[in-house]
């Protein structure tokens, strides 16, 4: 049966259009798919766009798929790009304003949640700020929890470039959170 | 890179689960701007209808609505009353 075979057999029973096989495909990825654009955008009906985008490639293109690369690999390779191509689309003038916004919407009856709320709009708002490069290597690495070596074949480059961009990111964010480091709110 | 800002990115960016709704989308694929901007537009349509209700309010003026209207088309000379009110010993 389709549904309890390997990924290999799944991949093929979707090039032979077996609906349940697209069904279980999607079951398997849609939370890493979903989770990788809502933390690259920041926004939940960007994420939308950019999951329902790479589900649609996908889908439409899984009969190019060779097996030179891990299935994974090749999937990771569409959410990022889809990130890509997203954010060249439409691109947020005022990161801040969505920080400002998502404060506002915060639950704020009392300290803790105030607290809570702006490490949470920091912490967004210092990864907005990361150029796209930056921020998709530290998306793949924190939500993703990849390796340097699966992050450089998902974004096509050395493993020392992901140690690059990844110490640049740690560095960007550390400057722009070290108020938050030092004043005590630490995981409330 | 300090131990805080490790465990603070980890706990931040933690996977969450995608919602139900991206199936249908999937297997339905459109503009979801479109979907998502008819609340907007029926903002801006409720906003538009506002605005012109208030213009059309502001715009009306009742024949008799003011004091000194209904003042001036009073005469005092047809009762005394009207002057004693005013007038007292």
């Amino acid at each position: 049966m389709v549904l309890e075979g390997s990924e290999r057999e799944l991949v093929e029973a979707c090039r032979r259009g077996e609906r349940e096989a697209f069904r279980a495909l999607f079951e398997i990825y849609r939370d890493r798919i979903y989770s990788i654009a809502l933390r690259y955008s920041g926004d939940e009906a960007a994420a939308m766009d950019i999951a329902q985008d790479t589900f649609l490639k996908l889908f439409a293109s899984i009969h190019q798929f060779r097996g030179d690369a891990a299935f994974q690999t090749w999937i990771y390779r569409l959410v990022v790009n889809s990130c890509f191509d997203h954010k060249r689309r439409t691109r947020r003038l005022v990161p801040l304003a969505a920080g400002f916004l998502a404060t506002l919407r915060a639950s704020a009856d009392s300290l803790a949640d105030l607290l809570r709320s702006e490490v949470r709009t920091s912490v967004r708002t210092a990864v907005d700020r990361l150029s796209p490069a930056l921020r998709m290597v530290i998306v793949l690495r924190y939500t993703e929890a990849l390796s340097y070596e699966e992050i450089a074949a998902v974004l096509g480059c050395s493993q020392g470039t992901v140690a690059s961009r990844l110490n640049r990111a740690h560095k960007a964010l550390g400057r722009r959170l070290s108020h938050l480091a030092n004043g005590g709110n630490r995981h409330v | 890179m300090s131990e805080w800002l490790e465990l603070e990115l980890a706990h931040r960016l933690a996977p969450v689960r995608a919602p139900e709704q991206l199936w249908h989308l999937v297997q339905t694929p459109g503009p979801l701007a479109n979907v998502r901007r008819r609340p907007v537009k029926t903002v801006l349509l409720l906003a538009a209808a506002a605005a012109a209700s208030v213009w059309v309010a502001a715009a009306w003026r009742p024949e008799t609505s003011s004091v000194q209207t209904i003042s001036l088309s009073a005469n005092p000379s047809e009762s005394h009353i009207a002057c004693r009110a005013c007038h007292t010993d």
